[in-house]
């Protein structure tokens, strides 16, 4: 009952001054409306960006790193085992780059449930031979399906056929900067020599388009029985086995349990790619606290009003309280005048946010180094909904806080004797 | 109101000192009805709904039966056509008595009423008086009026003349 009453009085002071109140409220929508728009936006670029590399990125790489033995033979000695050995200066031996007994491997990987895909590559430092030059490059040897299917290796492949790389024997897919560089185009034959002085010819059959200037420059692709002729290995040899899962989050564990399991090291997405993360969270960093900054002048938008109001209604306020409300009730009428603000206006800027999202969709964004993005991203996460929403409940709470106080406090005896 | 004062303040034999600020709102709602020089009406409203306001902030009868009563003052003080009409669009004399029809909707123990006619003219100023002197005679009800309208002194039935702060004729 008293809560009704309350709610109509404040209905009836908004709408005696609805002028005031919509442009109140037309701050927070405005300010809402650009905090979904700026979010969706950001949120949608991180993700593209954060797609362009770790898309490509295996979530668990398995390789053989060439490094010295660290159980050294002093440490087999009876007369040294109770004492520190330093010993200095340790080179590898006659360590080998593949993976060992990478076929069986692969085989208990692809059985593994939490792994939705598994692809070997091989890689293979090489130089290019342009004329009197050689130009520094690594092939890799992949299997086209395979990182087709993981990584999204089509997408990146101009013409967007990569299954010519297998179909056509002793083919290559050049780097667009690689391909710049050598001066080829699509049939020409590419010269690449090993770093054991090996020739081979290589037909050019695609360009390869990364987004990322510097790795087209020596990127360039083979399949993998190609690389292995190459490098004159057996059908066996692997470098890395790239694994990709189904639960990203599970990377840093089950690397360390393959690094056991199998004898070789690992490196999880997280540890590569740290800087990623960094970065992805700045920016959404900013983007909240631009959010939060028009709130808040949205929020001030309100105090004002509400002041203005208390200020004009000292009289009503005052009689009020004569005929028998307590400052509680005064109180509650004005908690309710900024609560419905806020949240009227809330409301609209959740819509007008919305609806400036889609209009961001349709902006063309053409670049060269994304083939894929045609318009602006936006990533219509309903969390941004939901924060934009409390936050101007909670905004114009606080904008009404302190006025409400106020008005609560009027003296009526003070007023009513000024008269 | 004000809680600045000495010596003891007792309202239907209940004593005011002591009371939190919720307790004096609802005796202020229930027992006593204050009318001023200038008539506090709240513009947002219709005359009814002003009357209406501290009955439904009591909260005793449901919205209908409150309705009722602010009727029923409004026919009291002969002013039924005022009712729908919103406060600003009433005359000076119209609002001091939808003002007193405020005062009345919910019993209260007493009126106090602080220079009633000190804005009106001659004639509305008599109309206001005998207004109170119905209250009065016929509905029993007390009134405590301060004014400087000699001519309504004269007509109230006890009178203390008082003089910067002090009492000279009880």
């Amino acid at each position: 009952m008293n809560l009704r009453l309350i709610v109509r009085i404040a209905k009836s002071l908004l709408l005696a001054r609805w002028k005031q109140t919509l442009v109140a409220a037309i701050g927070v929508t405005f300010s809402i409306t650009m905090f979904i728009a700026l979010l969706s936006f950001m949120s949608g670029l991180n993700n593209l960006l954060d797609g362009l590399m770790l898309n490509r990125t295996a979530h668990i790489r398995i390789f053989n790193e060439v490094k010295p033995n660290i159980y050294q033979p002093v440490r087999m000695l009876h007369e040294f085992r109770d004492s520190y050995n330093f010993i200095r200066s340790v080179k590898a031996g006659s360590s080998r780059q593949e993976i060992y007994n990478s076929g069986a491997i692969i085989h208990v990987l692809k059985k593994d449930f939490r792994v939705r895909g598994v692809a070997p590559k091989i890689t293979a430092p090489v130089f290019f031979n342009d004329g009197a030059i050689d130009i520094t490059g690594i092939i890799y040897g992949i299997d086209v399906s395979a990182e087709s299917n993981l990584f999204h290796f089509g997408e990146y492949v101009a013409g967007c056929n990569p299954l010519d790389l297998k179909n056509v024997s002793n083919s290559i897919i050049l780097g667009e900067g690689l391909a710049t560089k050598l001066m080829a185009g699509i049939g020409d034959v590419v010269q690449v020599t090993t770093i054991t002085q090996e020739q081979f010819p290589l037909k050019v059959v695609r360009f390869f388009q990364s987004g990322v200037q510097e790795l087209d420059k020596v990127q360039s692709f083979a399949s993998i029985s190609t690389v292995q002729k190459i490098l004159g290995k057996p059908s066996d040899y692997i470098t890395d086995i790239q694994v990709k899962l189904y639960d990203i989050d599970q990377a840093p564990a089950l690397a360390k349990e393959y690094a056991n399991l199998f004898q070789a090291d690992t490196e999880d997405i997280q540890t590569a790619n740290a800087q990623f993360e960094t970065g992805s969270f700045v920016r959404t960093l900013i983007s909240y606290l631009v959010g939060i900054t028009l709130l808040i002048v949205a929020g001030f938008g309100i105090y004002n009003i509400l002041n203005m109001m208390i200020y004009e209604k000292m009289d009503s306020i005052a009689i009020l309280k004569a005929t028998g409300f307590s400052g509680r009730d005064v109180n509650r009428i004005f908690m309710t005048i900024a609560l419905s603000i806020g949240l009227f206006g809330g409301l609209m800027g959740l819509l007008f946010g919305f609806l400036f999202s889609l209009v961001i969709d349709q902006i063309p964004f053409i670049t060269a180094a994304l083939p894929t993005v045609k318009t602006y991203p936006v990533d219509y996460n309903p969390v941004f909904y939901f924060i934009g929403s409390s936050f101007s409940i909670v905004t114009t709470y606080l904008a009404g806080w302190a006025p409400a106080r106020k008005a609560s406090r009027i003296d009526p005896v003070i007023t009513i004797r000024g008269k | 109101m004000d809680t600045d004062y000495e010596g003891d303040l007792t309202i239907d034999s209940e004593i005011m000192r002591g009371k939190n600020e919720n307790q004096l709102a609802l005796v202020r709602n229930k027992k006593i009805g204050f009318v001023f020089q200038f008539h506090y009406l709240l513009n947002e409203f219709t005359a009814l709904e002003n009357v209406m306001l501290p009955g439904l902030k009591l909260g005793l009868f449901p919205e209908a039966e409150v309705k009722q009563h602010a009727l029923e003052q409004f026919k009291k003080l002969d002013i039924e056509k005022l009712a729908d009409k919103r406060s600003n669009q009433l005359s000076g004399g119209e609002k001091q008595r939808v003002a007193i029809a405020r005062v009345l909707i919910n019993n209260p123990a007493i009126i106090m009423c602080d220079e009633p006619t000190g804005n009106l003219d001659k004639k509305n100023s008599l109309i206001v008086f005998n207004i109170f002197k119905q209250l009065a005679e016929e509905h029993h009800q007390t009134l405590l009026v301060v004014t400087h309208d000699e001519d309504f002194a004269k007509k109230t039935h006890r009178t203390i003349v008082m003089e910067d702060g002090r009492i000279i004729r009880p």
